[in-house]
This record gives structure tokens, sequence and C-alpha cells, in this order.
């Protein structure tokens, strides 16, 4: 009995040691916190504190944490505002582009008074009213081979909300050299794909080493404002997660047709042992991104011949009349938006359907949006039609020079 | 056999704009390689965003019954009745 009584007193001293040992940690936290992590802090993110995933420890790791977003766009706008929101303490944000009118479907973070103004100082004036606990830096500035690494270095991740495949592969090749997490998200039409390269899963160049030289929709491309708002707030969900070391998206994509309901997460390669990113081969102050990811749309299609060339000034000048036809080749989708008098619709992708019984002997005047998809329809009828005229420029040239009112889509 | 083929990123433009289409074939045993053999055969020849001489065009991601291709044989992979395989372009707006 005395032997057992002895035993209950050396297990509750141990208790009382281990108990004011966690004690003097929590209050040590405590102070440490207080300095920086206050009372205004617990008061705006408790209820999602309470998530035993977060807790004051994964808090405290998002209070800490600085987050580089590329581009304030439309995959960028959720997310900035839902990092903000969470507490990430200092969010960096890219861009060199100015708010436009047409950006504010999609673009939340902006608004209608700051249209001109640049969309890092868009979306800082947003959040400091939103959360004035958030330290956003802004670099007002495109993202370039010789500033990436200088910009990237001071955070912990990266999320890639751009448009343009060069700067996805530089945003890549960036952020793999510097060993930091990548979350990569993009939206196009109905359309939304998101993923998370680095971390131990493979990178943007392991899935696609060769960039495509065509992309598709490049002129056509609209977007419905709710595609890339979903991926941006998954873009939040993923950087969150891998703050506070849950599992994410990496070796994963989420794929989102919103048109059809289709939410799938599918399965990538892993690393690939000959990807030159994730081997650190690159020398990326001396890679030549935009010649890598130079693609067909990017350039504009050449005059080849074949077919006659004429300009705004002089088309104005002709005489219309039954024996002339002018076509518009741009999607449908731009012709019943805007369109110019007497021009007819025949888009591009269907310029095997023209009437050549009917039309061959009379002249042809050909229009698109900037004057590339019209040399390729001049070349596919100058076989067939003797008398065939390109309108260089396009409709967007003309709404320059003769309508700058004219919206250009 | 059935193999169920989907499109993702816009390449139905190439395939007269449907995302999903069913091929049939009648071996019982049939490769990755049947199937864009079959698909060049379908393809509108004017579009470069599928095949690009002749060849599947950098920056689909392909997928079969939703795991890359590339964790499997690619165009040596077997097929099995009612499988899905699908293209998926890489998007690039923001």
């Amino acid at each position: 009995m005395k032997e057992y009584i002895e035993y209950l007193q050396s297990v509750l001293k141990q208790n009382k040691i281990e108990f004011q040992q966690e004690e003097e940690f929590l209050q040590n936290k405590v102070n440490q916190i207080s300095n920086e992590f206050g009372y205004d802090h617990i008061n705006r993110y408790k209820r999602q504190m309470i998530l035993s995933e977060i807790g004051l420890i994964g808090q405290k790791q998002i209070h800490q944490a600085k987050v580089l977003i590329v581009g304030a766009g439309g995959i960028g706008a959720p997310a900035i505002y839902y990092l903000a929101g969470a507490g990430v303490g200092t969010i960096g944000l890219v861009d060199g582009d100015s708010v436009d009118v047409s950006n504010l479907h999609r673009q939340i973070i902006h608004n209608n008074d700051r249209q001109g103004m640049n969309k890092c100082e868009s979306a800082k004036l947003q959040i400091k009213q939103f959360n004035p606990l958030v330290n956003v830096i802004t670099h007002n500035h495109n993202l370039s081979s010789t500033n990436a690494i200088e910009i990237f270095k001071n955070y912990d991740v990266i999320l890639d909300a751009t448009d343009n495949p060069a700067t996805r592969y530089l945003i890549n090749d960036t952020a793999i050299y510097l060993n930091k997490p990548l979350v990569s998200g993009s939206s196009v039409g109905w359309e939304g794909q998101i993923t998370v390269y680095g971390m131990s899963g493979p990178c943007y160049r392991c899935l696609f080493p060769q960039c495509p030289k065509t992309v598709q929709n490049c002129n056509e491309a609209g977007v419905f404002g709710v595609m890339p708002g979903l991926i941006g707030l998954i873009d939040a969900l993923q950087a969150i997660k891998i703050i506070i070391g849950q599992q994410n998206l990496s070796q994963k994509m989420i794929l989102i047709d919103g048109l059809r309901d289709i939410y799938k997460v599918v399965k990538l390669r892993g690393q690939q042992k000959d990807c030159i990113a994730c081997q650190k081969l690159i020398n990326i102050n001396e890679y030549d991104y935009s010649t890598f990811a130079k693609t067909i749309c990017s350039s504009s299609v050449p005059y080849r011949g074949g077919y006659k060339e004429i300009e705004w000034k002089d088309f104005l000048q002709i005489q219309r009349n039954d024996q002339v036809v002018l076509l518009d080749v741009r999607p449908s989708s731009q012709y019943n938006i805007i369109k110019l008098d007497g021009f007819i619709n025949l888009p591009y992708s269907q310029i095997d359907l023209f009437q050549i019984e009917q039309n061959k002997d009379k002249v042809i005047y050909v229009m698109c949006r900037r004057g590339n998809n019209s040399r390729l329809a001049c070349e596919f009828l100058k076989d067939k039609i003797h008398n065939i005229y390109n309108i260089i420029g396009g409709i967007d040239l003309y709404a320059k020079l003769y309508d700058p009112k004219m919206p250009l889509l | 056999m059935k193999i169920i083929v989907d499109f993702g990123g816009g390449l139905d433009v190439c395939f007269e704009n449907k995302k999903e289409l069913i091929l049939e074939f009648e071996e019982q045993q049939i490769k990755m390689t049947d199937v864009i053999n079959r698909l060049k055969t379908l393809c509108n020849p004017k579009k470069l965003d599928f095949f690009y001489t002749q060849q599947l065009r950098p920056g689909i991601l392909v997928l079969i019954n939703d795991a890359d291709w590339e964790l499997e044989d690619k165009e040596e992979a077997q097929l099995q009745h009612n499988d899905r395989v699908s293209f998926i372009s890489t998007l690039h707006g923001g």
C-alpha cells in the first residue's frame, strides 16, 4: 500500500512538472504572439482558427507566410481577396497592366473608379480596406527573365495567375529553380485547370516540355467570369494548405468544365528525370522565353501573294454594287456584337462553305479582326476566285482610324 | 469494343465541336495508337490544334481513365472495352 501511494505521488509529481512545462511553453507562445499576432488577429480569424487543422499554430504560419501572385487579373483577383481574408501576412503582386472596364466582369478586386490604374495598386487599395492586417507589396511591372529570381526569392509560395505561355514557363522555371511551391491555374471559355507544381511532383515543363505552337481560341477566346473566379479560389485554397502543411494538388490536376458541370481530379505523371527545369539546367537570366513560346496566333500571317490587298482609305472609296461582295470572316459571336455596314458573315472556320459558283465573277473584299484570318481566307479562295482583296488591318484598324469609340472585341 | 474519347481545353473545335466521341473497334485488343490513328481520320484537317505535322500537338495532356498516359505505356497502352481517353489542351488564360 505504501509503495502504491509513493508510486502515485511520483506520478503526480511528474504530471505537475509536465504541466508546468506545458504552461511555460504556452505562456511563451502567447508572449511571442502578442508581439505581432494579438487579439485583433484572433478576433478576425477565430472562425477558421477553431478548425483543428489550423489552430493557433497554423494561423501563425499563415500570418508569417509570404505569397506572391503573378497576375492581378481574373484568377489573381479572387485569389488575392481570399488569401488576404485568410490572414496571409505578406502578399506580393506582380502586374504591369492597368484596369480596363472590360476586365471588371471577372476581376472583382478592381472597380469602376479605378479604371486606368495599375492593377497591383488597385488591388492594394482594396485589400487595405478589406483587411488592414495584411501587408501588400506591389511590383508594378511585368515579370521578365531578368527580374524574376530577385522577386521570387522573397516569397514562400508562388501563384501563377498569368495569361500567356512565355510567362508561364518563366514562372515555372524560376519557382522550380528556387524550390518554391507553385500553384498554377488557368481558364479560358467555360473551362479551368489547376494544379501545384514543384514540391515532390512534376513541374510545368515535366508535363509540357515543348511549348504548343498553336494556341486555340487565341483570337476568338472569351471567358465567362465565374470560371477564373473558381480557379482563383482553388488557388487560394492550395496556397493555404501548402503553408499549413496539408496535402495538396501536387501530381494531380483539377479540370473543370463549367458548361457541362464536369469537375474532376486527374492523376499526373511524376517528376521527369530529363526535365531541364527540375534538373536546374536553365540559365533563366539568359533564356529567351518569347522565342521559345512563340505561337502561330501571336505572330501575324505574312502576305504570300496570289490575291490583292487594300487599305481602309482606298476601300472606303470603292463603288458598292451587286458585283461586290463584302465578307467578314470573324467568328459569328463577334460579328453579331459589332459589324460594319454591308458586310456579310462567313467565319474563317467555315470558309469552305463559300459559294464559289455564285461569286466567282464578283469582286470579293475580305475583312476580319486584325487582318490575319482574312489573309488565310484569301489564300483559300485565291485559286477559285479571280478578283479578291484582303482589307489590311481588319476591323480593329478601322476602329482606330475612323471610329475610336467602337469597342474592340 | 467501345472507347469513349473526350476533348478539353477547346480541342473539340477539331472534331465538329463535339466534346465527346464514341469510337467502335472491331478488334478486341487495341492500343492508344489505334485510337490516335482513328482520330486522324476524323480530325478537321484545317485545324492545327490537335495534329500538328502529323504528330499530336505539344501542350496536350493525354489521359486514360483520368490518369496521365505517361503513367502507362503511352501509345502502346492497351485499352479495355468502355475505357475513357481524354485529350486536354493546356489553357493559358488567367
